[in-house]
């Protein structure tokens, strides 16, 4: 039995009201949903309340899965929903933007200092830094999560093509980011 | 998630920016077999794709060391293992709900709005029913009426009960007709959720009875949407 199945038959029991096939969906898929949720709200004690909420909607839900779409790709989408009611609510609540704080944060060094103090590789982790967050988000749901054109749409609401063109704009800016700090990836 | 516009996603690609776009799944291996001849026709034609290849493993090296460096903290299980066991589905799960169980874990888990326009809907729904209801009683053939639990000849504490939600589209004269032929009579209602208390029999009925009563108002789904046995007065 592949992964897939096996979670699919634990959503399963889930919807029957079994605790024990809960604690096992999540001893399964817990680093890769706390992983996403670290990566897109920017803090591990929010993406860890965040992880306990997917999983408990999880137990409260499990009824409602149709079995249409990868179980990864179910639990992802839910991540992804809380995620951005925790980054809205915590906008509307202090006002501060993540994104734009990256962006400052990204030019604090000069490109000759940084080039100097870091590797290629950690150009590109400091890069990636400056990324606004769907952007970011759409390498991590690629690269990382492992999800293909039509999962990552069905996961974030938008049409396959904006999934590309978001891919897009994200490779690009973050060839920008890379230009900025004297790195010329000779793309795009 | 982002107060920034992202207008520029509406655009459409070139072929050499859709190429582009496509590579890391190309990389990742989550591509359509459409989508992966697409990229190696192309980078016959452009050897630089290669290149740009390159680049995206690059991306992807640094978006796994990134994500590997994130643990979860050892307490999770334990916490998610203390919120299922107090949550309201846990309850339902554990003893076998009753329709009015249900009703209430739903309207636990909705948020303060939701639960406002449910129990709006839910009151509309309701007043409209006991209206009808109790003019449908006052007019009963054969029965004694709407019998409040103060009223005369209620006989609350004695007979035989069952707690019934009657179908909010229930025709009035069909049901009329169905309680005179059962000589089944609504003692008191309708409390939270609709429910109203129906006097089965006079006297107290065997469990046999009891059950067959209950039987029938089951069987009656279009004028019934629950039932279930009562006790004497609460």
């Amino acid at each position: 039995m592949d992964a897939a199945l096996d979670d699919r038959a634990l959503i399963k029991a889930i919807a029957g009201g079994d605790a024990k096939a809960l604690e096992r969906l999540f001893t399964r898929n817990q680093t890769r949903v706390f992983r996403y949720l670290t990566r897109v709200v920017r803090n591990e004690a929010i993406a860890e309340e965040l992880l306990n909420e997917v999983f408990l909607g999880v137990w409260q839900s499990a009824g409602r899965y149709e079995g249409r779409s990868e179980p990864s790709t179910w639990l992802i989408s839910i991540a992804h929903n809380k995620a951005v009611s925790a980054l809205r609510k915590k906008r509307e609540q202090s006002g501060y933007d993540d994104d734009a704080a990256a962006e400052i944060e990204d030019d604090a060094d000069t490109p000759e200092v940084t080039s100097q103090k870091i590797d290629k590789a950690a150009q590109m982790r400091a890069a990636m830094k400056g990324l606004s967050t769907e952007h970011r988000e759409i390498l991590d749901l690629v690269y990382y999560q492992e999800q293909s054109v039509s999962e990552v749409a069905e996961i974030l609401g938008i049409p396959e093509a904006t999934v590309k063109t978001r891919m897009f704009y994200a490779r690009k800016k973050l060839s920008e980011l890379l230009q900025a700090r004297g790195i010329d990836r000779g793309w795009p | 998630m982002t107060s920034k516009p992202m207008n520029s996603e509406s655009e459409i690609l070139s072929e050499a920016d859709e190429i582009a776009a496509l590579l890391p799944w190309y990389v990742s291996g989550k591509i359509s077999d459409a989508d992966r001849a697409r990229v190696d026709a192309y980078a016959k034609l452009h050897p630089e794709v290669l290149d740009h290849i390159a680049l995206a493993r690059d991306e992807a090296d640094v978006v796994f060391s990134d994500n590997s460096a994130i643990h979860v903290p050892r307490e999770a299980l334990l916490r998610l293992q203390k919120s299922v066991a107090s949550s309201p589905t846990a309850v339902l799960h554990g003893m076998k709900a009753s329709l009015i169980d249900r009703i209430g874990v739903w309207l636990s888990e909705l948020t303060p709005r939701q639960l406002a326009y449910a129990g709006t809907a839910a009151a509309l729904a309701i007043a409209v029913q006991a209206a009808s209801i109790g003019s449908l009683l006052s007019n009963q053939p054969g029965s004694t009426g709407y019998e409040t639990a103060s009223g005369p000849g209620s006989a609350l504490g004695q007979g035989t009960f069952a707690l019934v939600a009657f179908q909010p589209a229930a025709p009035q004269s069909t049901l009329t007709a169905f309680l005179a032929d059962n000589t089944f009579v609504i003692v008191d209602g309708p409390k939270t959720g609709g429910i109203y208390r129906v006097r089965l029999s006079n006297s107290q009925m065997n469990d046999t009875d009891r059950d067959a009563a209950i039987a029938k108002l089951k069987a009656r789904s279009d004028l019934v949407a629950f039932v279930s046995a009562s006790g004497a007065a609460p």
